[in-house]
């Protein structure tokens, strides 16, 4: 399977403070669940911003499906994040005082999907992480682990290649926390989609298929042997 | 780029949830005023100018046949045919027929004393041009100055000092140079002034009897309104001399009254469009502010927004957009109120107003609304679309 991204030899430094990210390498293919870990102010989010081209490295190259991003300027890069990425933020992040389906639609908004299809393509979205009942309730009303889940939806709903999350289950228990989870596998081994997720929860990081330590800005992989999720046992 | 569909639909949204009433209000204020202002202002120019009359008269045009001061001329007269034709200019209320000066009677009053009362001639106009009123009886009539009949009026001082007060003045009668004349109605008026003290007939009878003068010397001519009143100046001296031999008609208008009648409206009129400017402004400052109060509070949105893949440009678009809601939303609503006002105002005052002139108006309103959103809403949608995403999302 070819890789969705990658970085080579990544470097980043905020001006006035030591560098953030020395050399970073890495690697994500098709359906590969990837955490990053290490402790607060590491470059963890730093990286996962690099990879969502929100970001530009200082130098180093970046690959993400076969495109050298680097080379993209203000316009492309926005296009490129449109059709290919979606984001999951720590907090949820919903658009205030607008209902499920409206958070969910923004993207396609975005993307000039025609108002026609958007209705199948926000109920296909949310029937993903289950809430395709709520779709006309505030999202102000829902739970914390709701709003997350839409927020996963709404990421979602442009069939995006990658996922990027930044410590989506930061603010949730752990009983959300793990429902959060295994949507995301079932997202990775079902849908085909990388996810790449930073988290400083060990137990968060137990549901990826590689798990990357930040350690004074040099990543270190570990893979690891998960089963993937066959379409019987999914969610 | 979002499409425009979307935009407006997801901005008007937005406007109506973040119930930002005040700013679309003010907007409101500023637009009806100005169509109120723009509609009906002329036509209130013209209703109010009438009424200036009785600030001074300043619509009334005194024009004499001036020949007695010239010694050797024939004295002449305004004929019959060249008032008509001067009261079918445009602008042009009304005229009335008098005589250059008046007569003297010593009458007797209650007391036995002896009051020497001026009589000067007068038709039936002569009481509207200067808004006088009967307070006791009544006013010259049409017919009274075409037969000449033997009727006065007296005005209300002279009544009192002749009679002790206007009803008891009704009905006597004044010996005048041997002929009697009944007392028919007591006049008075803002503009009546000194006259108040004197005495009028029929301005035929008058003529007949060479009381004064045996000829029409002079005309008061009353304009629509004040703003007729230079126009008529330069004309009505090439009308009469078209029509008659009148080389020294001269005319007399309350000039100073008339210039300082001016320079208070043209403040007036300041006023009103600052008030307007203030309103609109405050609008424009409102949707500026407001839309800066949006962009903060809703900064870690623009984030999310950028990080979907919304471009600058979308970004920029939707604030402006928003922006554009409101002004356009206080503009139709202010069109909707100025309408509301303009019919009540034109069936209060009497008043007719352009249908073309208020689509016209409207038409500018919706314009200068949007303009307004525009412009109080750009600089803070510029910031807005510049914000860096991983900054804004960070943003507590």
């Amino acid at each position: 399977m070819s890789p969705v991204i990658i970085a080579k030899d990544v470097y980043k430094c905020y001006a006035g403070l030591d560098p953030v990210l020395r050399g970073v390498n890495m690697e994500a293919e098709t359906g590969e669940m990837i955490a990053v870990m290490g402790p607060s102010g590491c470059g963890k989010s730093t990286m996962l911003h690099i990879l969502g081209m929100l970001h530009a490295p200082d130098s180093g190259r970046l690959q993400i499906l076969g495109t050298e991003v680097s080379t993209l300027d203000h316009k492309h890069t926005a296009a490129f994040r449109r059709v290919n990425m979606g984001f999951v933020m720590q907090s949820f992040n919903l658009f205030d005082h607008s209902t499920v389906f409206e958070n969910v639609e923004f993207p396609l908004i975005y993307a000039g999907i025609p108002p026609q299809e958007r209705w199948d393509r926000v109920i296909r979205a949310l029937d993903l992480v289950r809430l395709s009942a709520c779709v006309h309730s505030r999202s102000n009303r829902l739970s914390g682990g709701e709003q997350q889940r839409v927020a996963i939806a709404r990421a979602m709903v442009n069939n995006p290649r990658i996922l990027l999350a930044d410590e989506p289950t930061g603010a949730l228990d752990a009983r959300t926390s793990r429902h959060i989870m295994k949507h995301f596998r079932t997202l990775c081994h079902m849908a085909g989609v990388c996810i790449i997720m930073v988290t400083h929860d060990p137990t968060m990081a137990e549901y990826c298929d590689t798990v990357y330590t930040v350690e004074e800005g040099v990543l270190y992989c570990r893979k690891r042997d998960l089963k993937p999720i066959s379409a019987g046992t999914a969610l | 780029m979002i499409a425009m569909s979307d935009l407006f639909r997801v901005s008007l949204r937005q406007v109506v949830r973040q119930r930002n009433y005040g700013v679309v209000l003010s907007i409101a204020l500023g637009i009806t005023a100005f169509i109120v202002l723009a509609v009906l202002g002329r036509e209130m120019r013209y209703k109010i100018g009438q009424d200036m009359v009785l600030m001074g008269g300043v619509n009334v045009i005194n024009v004499i046949m001036d020949d007695s001061q010239y010694p050797g001329q024939p004295v002449r007269e305004f004929y019959p045919d060249t008032i008509r034709t001067l009261e079918e200019l445009p602008g042009v209320s009304m005229i009335s027929r008098n005589i250059r000066g008046g007569i003297g009677f010593l009458l007797r009053s209650a007391g036995e004393r002896s009051l020497n009362i001026n009589f000067i001639g007068i038709d039936q106009n002569y009481a509207k041009i200067f808004s006088l009123e009967a307070v006791a009886g009544r006013l010259f009539t049409p017919e009274d100055v075409e037969r000449r009949s033997r009727v006065c009026l007296l005005g209300l001082e002279a009544a009192r000092n002749l009679y002790g007060g206007a009803r008891e003045a009704l009905g006597k009668l004044l010996f005048l140079d041997r002929e009697i004349f009944e007392v028919v109605g007591v006049i008075t008026g803002v503009m009546l002034g000194s006259q108040r003290q004197d005495g009028f007939l029929p301005v035929s009878a008058m003529v007949d009897r060479n009381w004064g003068s045996d000829k029409i010397t002079r005309l008061y001519v009353r304009a629509v309104a004040w703003e007729d009143v230079a126009g008529l100046v330069k004309i009505i001296p090439a009308v009469v001399r078209e029509r008659q031999s009148a080389p020294y008609v001269r005319l007399t208008t309350q000039e100073d009254q008339l210039t300082r009648i001016k320079f208070m409206f043209m403040w007036v009129e300041s006023l009103l469009w600052l008030g307007i400017t203030a309103a609109l402004l405050l609008g424009g400052f409102g949707i500026w502010a407001g839309t800066f109060a949006a962009v903060r509070a809703r900064t870690r949105e623009v984030g999310l927004k950028k990080a979907m893949g919304g471009s600058d440009t979308d970004i920029l678009a939707q604030f402006l957009a928003e922006a554009l809601c409101k002004a356009v939303a206080g503009g139709l609503l202010g069109i909707m109120i100025g309408l509301a006002l303009v019919e009540t105002g034109s069936w209060l005052l009497d008043l007719d107003f352009s249908y073309g002139l208020l689509l016209v108006d409207s038409l500018g309103s919706i314009v200068f609304s949007a303009v307004i959103g525009v412009a109080g809403g750009l600089y803070p949608a510029t910031q807005a679309s510049r914000l860096d995403v991983v900054t804004a999302l960070r943003f507590e």
